[in-house]
């Protein structure tokens, strides 16, 4: 095992410095250059400006030099400066992971604990007038594009009802709240984002879920479990359910790694500062360290992501590991 | 397309409305000038650092106008005027200009301000180090001398007006930066000034909070906080505006005439309209033949309803104009009379140079070669693909088949623009307050990279831009652009199509503020909110 796990490690580096490599170049084959945003349209910066810049900034070496500096850095865990404000990238990312690892866990959160249930009513009620309503809805919702629905939802709370805040994360009188207060705000600027980015994965989740569990119901064990007697009740929680939620321990798995994805449209439309904007701005900017930075990170967790869950495969099941070992 | 007018004024009008509810409805009030409150606005786009020599965006520009102040300063009428400096006098020979500073101004910390750190500034700006994309005015300095503690002498190489206004540029404080590396150093978001605001906090993405500076040389500013909040959105911010989340932010046409005529908005917040420092263009490439022949160039102009597309496009919000100056700058020239829409008269132009329906296709074509080119212009700019639009409309209706691309900002400068890889452009040009355009209509100044990628050439304008530069008598120097405003209208290289309107609204608590040509906001820190109508306290 140990040995097995060793050389998966090993395995990991000639895959990631392949990916950094590929995203580097390709990255560099967007056209445009940092400089050229830096700078915008102003005659008041002239082109000689426009080139000091750019070899202050590296840019004018070739790209297989600049991709070797960088990689050299990288080995030292130096992701660089940013070339827009020369603040340190790893600076720049860890101050935004806080917010979008928060709002997409509570977003993952409520999405399985409303989904859950509304696939199991939709199975118990599989056929019904009912069912079919709520699917409609369910669908309806899905296909709402997220800003649209997030408009609406702040035009009614925000303006209409005045019961939640419009966007940001806390109020500006925040610094002066009591900690209970402080809780209460967050909450409330929370809850419209974190519902927003929920509401997109309701439809799948909850259809996987009454898939699975109206599949689980026509199982000949549930038809012994009626037979001996037991209560509908105890059919469907101890027996069918469990059965059923397999596959969505395995969504809810693959969703791991999508935690750290911020997602641009909500950050943008809440005025959110998660890595969802950064990672916009700066490829706007072609902010090439931060830009780099961020897939680094991401190709990192996905590559621990898969070796993690082949751990797992391994440790359950035996032929996975002796046919590694070959 | 922003051309940074950091220099000329704190732009404090980009925002929102503050978060307060409906029921805190504005009393009357005796009107009395109080301290207290705050002003929050909104902004699209976070600033990247608060260094105002590195600052080459808006909200940067923004924050820096507040913090820190240049030398000079540009009045509500578009003059010069001392800022940090008291005055000051340019020699016989136009080469050497002398500073007298202000004796009574203090750094935010308390340290005197002091010839010392303009020089220090000067040093930094001209470092090849620095990342700053100023330095080229400067570099046309000969010689930075500190005569005393609060006299700097600049001599020039030759005689170069516009070098007085570059010294607009926020001075730093060389107790606080010397021997640092300026481009990676902390106080690029802990930002020590002289200006009327202090700086308090900065949330990455979030919200830049300023103070009022007490010990500011032109007295403490009434308004307590100014609160800078980012909203990346622009329906976000509206909404903001409209749940009083923002004080005050910049309109749309269609915002200002319609969306903003509800009872509520109009009882709660005040509306300006002036026009802006810019303008919008349709620009051909003079290196394609068939631009190169100025009655191809007149035709199109008098082919195109100006009137149609700000009416179309700004709702009426905005101004024709017939040259290369903003419509409120002393160097635009009235007396231009404008070439007006006659299709009749394009018609007979386009026939002169050539271009007939010889095939009866609908279309002008000469040599066998159909009239068609393809205006491009950049994404996230709405009204520009309209005018577009309407343009492509009316030259169908000459025969002149028109496309329109949009193309990605970083994309269309390195690809298009640099590259001279069009035939028209619909762009815009935001200026400064100084008149000197030479990097855009030099014949020099084509070079990839370069402002004259239309390719202009005109000897005469090449003289009078050089001219220009040199002449500190503003009379004659107004006399010089005039003349440049006629000879450019005259060549019509590019179609001057609108002057847009700035539309601000601020919160009607907040007292004092008026409109000049230069805008709103210039005398920020005279704002201010009667004690009962203060809405922020603490």
């Amino acid at each position: 095992m140990i040995h097995y796990l060793a050389r998966r490690l090993l395995g990991l580096i000639p895959l990631l410095v392949g990916i950094t490599l590929i995203t580097f170049f390709v990255i560099h084959l967007a056209p445009g250059k940092p400089t050229d945003i830096l700078t915008d349209l102003n005659p008041k910066i002239s082109l000689q400006v426009r080139e000091r810049l750019a070899k202050v900034y590296g840019l004018d070496q070739p790209l297989h030099r600049q991709y070797l500096q960088w990689i050299l850095r990288m080995v030292r865990l130096d992701f660089g400066r940013s070339f827009m404000d020369d603040r340190s990238v790893w600076d720049k990312i860890a101050e935004r992971i806080p917010v979008t690892l928060w709002i997409n866990l509570l977003a993952m959160v409520s999405l399985f604990l409303i989904a859950v249930p509304l696939g199991v009513w939709g199975a118990i009620r599989a056929g019904t007038f009912l069912d079919h309503v709520t699917t409609l809805l369910i669908f309806i919702g899905f296909a709402a594009p997220t800003f649209w629905l997030a408009l609406l939802l702040m035009q009614f709370f925000g303006i209409q009802l005045r019961w939640l805040p419009l966007s940001g994360l806390v109020s500006l009188d925040y610094d002066r709240m009591t900690p209970l207060e402080k809780g209460t705000d967050l909450i409330r600027h929370l809850i419209l984002p974190v519902f927003v980015s929920a509401f997109g994965g309701l439809a799948g989740v909850s259809r996987y879920m009454r898939a699975s569990l109206s599949e689980v119901l026509g199982q000949d064990y549930i038809r012994t479990a009626r037979a001996k007697g037991l209560s509908e009740h105890q059919v469907l929680y101890k027996h069918a359910l469990r059965n059923a939620l397999l596959p969505i321990v395995t969504i809810l798995g693959l969703s791991v790694p999508g935690l750290l994805g911020g997602s641009v449209i909500f950050e943008t439309i809440f005025a959110i500062p998660g890595l969802g904007r950064l990672f916009y701005d700066s490829a706007m900017a072609r902010d090439y360290p931060v830009v780099m930075g961020i897939l680094t990170i991401g190709a990192v967790l996905t590559l621990l992501g898969n070796l993690l869950a082949d751990l797992g495969y391994a440790w359950v099941d035996p032929r996975i590991r002796i046919s590694g070992e070959k | 397309m922003i051309l940074i007018s950091f220099l000329l004024l704190p732009a404090v009008l980009l925002g929102c409305s503050p978060a307060v509810n409906s029921s805190s409805l504005i009393p009357s009030s005796d009107g009395t000038p109080a301290y207290g409150d705050a002003f929050v606005t909104g902004s699209i786009g976070d600033a990247r650092t608060l260094i105002p020599i590195l600052a080459s965006d808006s909200a940067s520009g923004d924050i820096c106008g507040l913090i820190f102040n240049g030398l000079v300063r540009y009045n509500p009428r578009l003059e010069l005027e001392g800022d940090l400096a008291e005055n000051w006098e340019v020699s016989e020979d136009h080469l050497t200009i002398t500073f007298h500073l202000r004796k009574n101004v203090r750094w935010h910390d308390g340290v005197p301000f002091t010839a010392k750190d303009v020089e220090f500034t000067y040093q930094q700006l001209i470092a090849p180090a620095v990342k700053t994309p100023y330095s080229g005015d400067f570099e046309r300095v000969e010689l930075l001398q500190v005569v005393d503690d609060f006299t700097i002498r600049v001599k020039y190489k030759e005689p170069f007006v516009p070098g007085l206004a570059s010294w607009g540029m926020g001075i730093l404080p060389r107790h606080l930066l010397e021997g640092k590396d300026l481009n990676s150093t902390e106080f690029s978001r802990h930002p020590v000034g002289t200006g009327s605001y202090r700086f308090v906090r900065w949330k990455t993405g979030e919200l830049i909070e300023l103070e009022a500076n007490p010990d500011y040389y032109e007295g403490k500013p009434y308004i307590n906080r100014y609160l800078y909040r980012i909203i990346p959105d622009q329906a976000t911010m509206f909404l903001e505006l409209q749940g009083l989340g923002i004080d005050s932010t910049g309109l749309t046409p269609l915002q200002f005439n319609r969306q903003t005529e509800t009872s509520f908005l109009k009882r709660q917040f005040q509306k300006f309209r002036y026009p802006s420092f810019g303008y919008t263009y349709l620009g051909f490439n003079l290196n394609d033949k068939r631009f190169s022949d100025l009655r191809v160039r007149r035709a199109i102009t008098a082919a195109i309803d100006r009137q149609e597309i700000i009416q179309g496009i700004l709702l009426g919000l905005g101004t024709e104009l017939t040259g290369p100056f903003p419509t409120e700058s002393w160097a635009y020239n009235h007396s231009v009379q404008p070439i007006v829409y006659d299709p009749a008269l394009a018609k007979w132009l386009l026939a002169e140079a050539g271009w007939e329906d010889h095939d009866r296709d609908g279309w002008l074509d000469k040599e066998g070669i159909k009239f068609e080119f393809t205006i491009i212009t950049n994404q996230g700019n709405d009204q520009r693909k309209m005018a577009a639009e309407i343009i492509q409309k009316r030259l169908a209706e000459i025969g002149i088949s028109v496309k329109v691309q949009v193309i990605e900002w970083s994309s269309f400068i390195s690809e298009f623009i640099d590259k001279r890889r069009f035939e028209a452009v619909l762009l815009g040009w935001s200026l400064s307050r100084d008149p000197d355009l030479y990097d855009i209509w030099h014949s020099s100044k084509t070079k990839e990279g370069e402002f004259n990628f239309l390719g202009y050439a005109n000897s005469e304008v090449d003289e009078l831009l050089i001219e220009g530069r040199r002449t500190f008598d503003q009379k004659e120097r107004q006399r010089i652009y005039h003349r440049l405003h006629e000879l450019i209208a005259k060549d019509a290289p590019v179609i001057f199509l609108y002057v847009p309107d700035a539309l601000p609204v601020v919160h009607r608590r907040f007292h004092g503020v008026e409109v000049a040509p230069i805008g709103i906001g210039y005398n920020f820190i005279e704002w201010y909110v009667p004690q009962g109508e203060q809405r922020y306290t603490r």
